[in-house]
């Protein structure tokens, strides 16, 4: 990439961020208050007072005209107050911090499973496309895509859990490892080490396993299946068939020709599938009992809990605004035409 | 989905008995739990059912069941009481050398401070003490220490003394620290911000952890002052699938599952390692029909759709042993409680009761109902039974958020709900089901008041509203029973109200725990006394 075109990919960035982040706010914000969801009822009660929920109502600022409440909310979260969550009693940045690093962990673990299965059976789908190798790939991968991921999930429990005992059961550390280990990172895995736990570490380790193969699986389905198509799509382009001509062996031909160009391609898929898993798994978090933000959000939709809700959206936002960025920037790098 | 849970569940119990088991430490307690309901830890604060038992077991207060005979109420931060010649003024002593987790002294001075809190800080939890007339005003005046030792507590009127009681045990009238929370003020708040995720009380546990949707936390209070609990620690896991909690507790990793579904419990019943306890639970479900919409102004119409629930039939097939048939919004064995079921399944009645009414060809109308088990299984038997006598019920589903501002609102044909007391006394019911002070001549419009159930369903009953009143004031104990007698009766007949079911908790247990405490009133249900052999 040469410094000119790096320069206006930051000053592209450097506009949309802003204008993306407020538009995200906003369709949040008057979405949250056109739901027919009340948020008072969840402080005070079903039982409450008619007193006592017009006061809550009132401290709420739920009385101000909408944009007021809107100027108001964005003001806050300018000077970094995100508002306390009224489903956790809590601010809602605290109650980020603590969900998103253990979404983090499983997501980031998922997507490389997901990847290091994925890539390799759509290039060898790809290759032997038509025999019976292809057509097994595309079996597990249409299982993994098609089962509900809460069956899989309480399947690979019942199987390794609780017939085998080969891994740990559901959450995200055994309980009586829980609560040792210093908050740092958030990350469990990175803590432990931190802190020399290595006991921690292999008993968070354990934890991990299912509800990351779990998502894994899911995510290797989509990856396998799109790898398989644009290699499909190379190996029956010209420079294939020249390179095989010349006597190039056949794995040459699939890595290094073939391969090499579903590489831009491919990088959004992954990053798109990362993206999805960062959002947070609502079924898979809650078989495994994992407390994420996937969890955390759908509670804070259910409650009205909009403070929540804004505050987990514009994470998820910032995700996937990281994630474009970055695969915008790897894409720049890995296509001779963009650069 | 539904399909692939009962699979699931079906595999579960195939290949689970065999499994090697885990153990959990002999002194600490865990507990697989839904519990992402949970957001707030104040006594004066929550309404959430999870938190409300929890709390009898962090905090104490002047009157408590003692979980060691959890039928009768007892007196417990207070020692004694009088009651003065007319009725209205209570003189508690205060149990002397009692010790708040903190280790400050708890005094007559404390009790004070948590009642006024309660009622400025003017939360549901105060709806109860409201009902004896107080207010941010007079709390002041009417509720006072002497010294440290004397606490006065005078009621606006003259109400029956077992009744007041029957309040002082309520989860929101828990004793707390003063010292403690005066420390952690913030503009004025009472302390409701820090305390929303602590505990500052006397009971025999505190609040250690607290994480939302994640855990929960309980050390013993090793100072407390009537007994000293088996358990060090108690751990509440949110386990949120009925499955995983029942994978948890066959392998050993839990030593109680809470959420269990009827063919969980079979299978854990039957398992050798693991047993089934049950208890009533405080909520009633119940069907509820909205006075200001026809036809059901007309009483033979709320009366044919008693008629069309097959309580026995939905016991027998949905509800299994997570409920019983139960037709009056008093939990059995509370004092008044009739144990009677006048009605049953019988379309027939229902089909000339409407007939009578002029509606022989039918009517339709929209049941609001929670999306969940079983609500959604008991609204479409309901509405089957509707369809055969021509009654074309609409069920639309909804959450809780959704659902109670509707019904505030009285914006509802009709709905499916359950209700759950708060304290021992059937006013904790009844004044909610049969009162309705803005039908009483000379209403204002601040008894337009939406926290009774009455009102939400435009029940206009002048009558009932003050025999209701008379019978919370009632001295004489039998006739305090005859007059609950005579409500109930009047609000078989008469009412928009169908009772239908008392939930039950169905817990899952290993075989080696025993003395988890469940009670319907309240502050009766307490870990405090679980073993483990």
């Amino acid at each position: 990439m040469s410094a000119g075109a790096g320069i206006r990919l930051l000053l592209r960035w450097v506009t949309i961020l802003p204008i993306t982040f407020l538009g995200l706010i906003a369709v949040t914000f008057v979405i949250g208050r056109i739901m027919p969801i009340d948020p008072v009822i969840l402080i005070v009660g079903q039982d409450a007072s008619k007193e006592a929920y017009d006061r809550v109502y009132r401290e709420l600022g739920l009385h101000l005209p909408l944009y007021e409440q809107f100027l108001i909310y964005i003001d806050d979260v300018l000077r970094g107050d995100f508002g306390m969550s009224i489903s956790t009693a809590q601010p809602v940045i605290e109650d980020i911090k603590r969900v998103v690093p253990a979404t983090l962990e499983l997501a980031t673990i998922g997507t490389v499973i997901g990847t290091l299965l994925g890539v390799p059976m759509g290039i060898v789908a790809a290759a032997r496309q038509g025999t019976w190798i292809d057509s097994t790939i595309r079996v597990v991968s249409l299982i993994g895509y098609s089962v509900p991921v809460f069956w899989k999930g309480l399947m690979l429990l019942l199987l390794f859990y609780a017939v085998l005992g080969w891994t740990a059961g559901p959450g995200r550390i055994a309980v009586y490892y829980d609560g040792i280990v210093d908050v740092r990172t958030g990350l469990l895995l990175v803590d432990s080490l931190l802190a020399g736990e290595i006991e921690i570490f292999w008993n968070a380790v354990d934890h991990m396993i299912l509800p990351a193969v779990s998502l894994g699986y899911a995510a290797s389905a989509y990856i396998t299946r799109m790898t398989r198509s644009f290699m499909l799509d190379q190996l029956n382009q010209e420079y294939i068939t020249t390179a095989r001509v010349k006597g190039l062996a056949e794995w040459r031909v699939v890595l290094f020709h073939a391969f090499r160009n579903t590489l831009v391609q491919l990088v959004t898929v992954i990053a798109l599938t990362y993206g999805i898993l960062l959002e947070g798994s609502v079924l898979t978090e809650t078989v495994f009992a994992w407390p994420g933000l996937g969890q955390y959000l759908t509670k804070a939709l259910f409650n009205g809990d909009m403070n929540a809700v804004i505050g987990a959206t514009i994470v998820i936002g910032a995700v996937f605004v990281t994630l474009n960025l970055t695969s915008d920037i790897l894409y720049r790098m890995l296509d001779p035409r963009a650069q | 989905m539904k399909a692939i849970r009962w699979v699931a569940a079906g595999l579960l119990s195939a290949v689970l008995t065999t499994t090697a088991v885990a153990e959990t430490p002999r002194d600490t307690l865990v507990v697989a739990r839904e519990i992402s309901g949970i957001a707030h830890w104040d006594p004066a604060v929550s309404q959430i059912l999870e938190v409300n038992e929890y709390i009898s077991d962090l905090y104490s207060r002047l009157f408590d069941y003692d979980p060691r005979d959890p039928t009768e109420l007892q007196p417990s931060l207070a020692e004694s009481y009088e009651l003065s010649e007319d009725g209205k003024t209570l003189t508690f002593k205060m149990r002397p050398g009692v010790k708040f987790h903190s280790g400050n002294p708890v005094t007559a001075y404390d009790a004070e401070y948590s009642f006024r809190r309660l009622l400025l800080v003017d939360r549901e939890p105060a709806s109860t003490m409201k009902q004896l007339g107080y207010t941010a005003e007079n709390v002041t005046s009417l509720i006072r220490a002497q010294d440290e030792s004397t606490f006065i507590l005078e009621t606006p009127e003259q109400f029956a003394p077992s009744y007041v009681l029957n309040l002082l045990s309520s989860s929101g009238t828990s004793i707390v620290d003063s010292k403690l929370l005066k420390e952690h003020e913030k503009d004025g708040d009472w302390g409701v911000e820090w305390l929303g995720t602590r505990s500052a009380g006397s009971g025999p546990f505190m609040l250690k952890t607290w994480r939302p949707n994640d855990i929960v936390m309980f050390d013993r209070f090793d100072n407390y002052f009537l007994y000293e609990p088996a358990m060090k620690r108690v751990i509440v896991r949110h386990i949120p699938e009925a499955a995983t909690q029942r994978l948890l507790l066959q392998k050993g990793d839990v030593d109680v599952a809470f959420n269990l579904t009827a063919q969980d419990i079979e299978a854990v019943s039957q398992d050798a390692a693991t047993k089934v306890q049950l208890n009533k639970a405080r909520r009633i479900m119940y069907f509820g029909f909205n006075k200001a919409v026809e036809p059901f102004d007309d009483p033979r119409v709320t009366k044919a759709m008693k008629y069309l629930i097959d309580y026995d039939g939905l016991e027998r097939s949905v509800l299994k042993n997570l409920a019983e048939v139960r037709q009056t919004p008093l939990p059995l064995g509370m004092f008044g409680a009739l144990d009677e079921r006048p009605y049953a399944y019988d379309p027939e009645k229902a089909r000339s009761l409407l007939a009578e009414a002029g509606l022989e060809k039918g009517f339709s109308f929209e049941l609001l109902a929670y999306t969940r088990s079983p609500e959604a299984e008991i609204a479409t038997a309901f509405q089957a039974a509707a369809r055969a006598v021509g009654v074309d019920v609409k069920i639309v589903s909804m959450p809780g958020s959704q659902l109670i501002p509707r019904y505030r609102d009285r914006n509802l044909d009709a709905l499916l709900l359950a209700y759950s007391g708060g304290y021992g006394d059937p006013n904790a019911q009844l004044s909610k089901f049969a009162m309705n002070p803005s039908s009483l001549q000379g209403a204002v419009p601040e008894d337009d008041d939406p926290s009774i159930l009455a009102w939400r369903l435009n029940w206009q009953i002048p009558e009932l509203t003050e025999l209701t009143n008379a019978a919370v004031r009632e001295r004489d104990t039998t006739r305090r029973r005859e007059m609950y007698h005579e409500i109930q009766r009047e609000l078989w007949e008469r009412s928009p109200f169908a009772w239908c079911f008392n939930n039950t908790y169905a817990l899952g247990l290993r075989k080696n725990v025993s003395g988890y405490v469940i009670g319907t009133k309240g502050t009766d249900t307490s870990f405090s006394l679980v073993t483990k052999d």
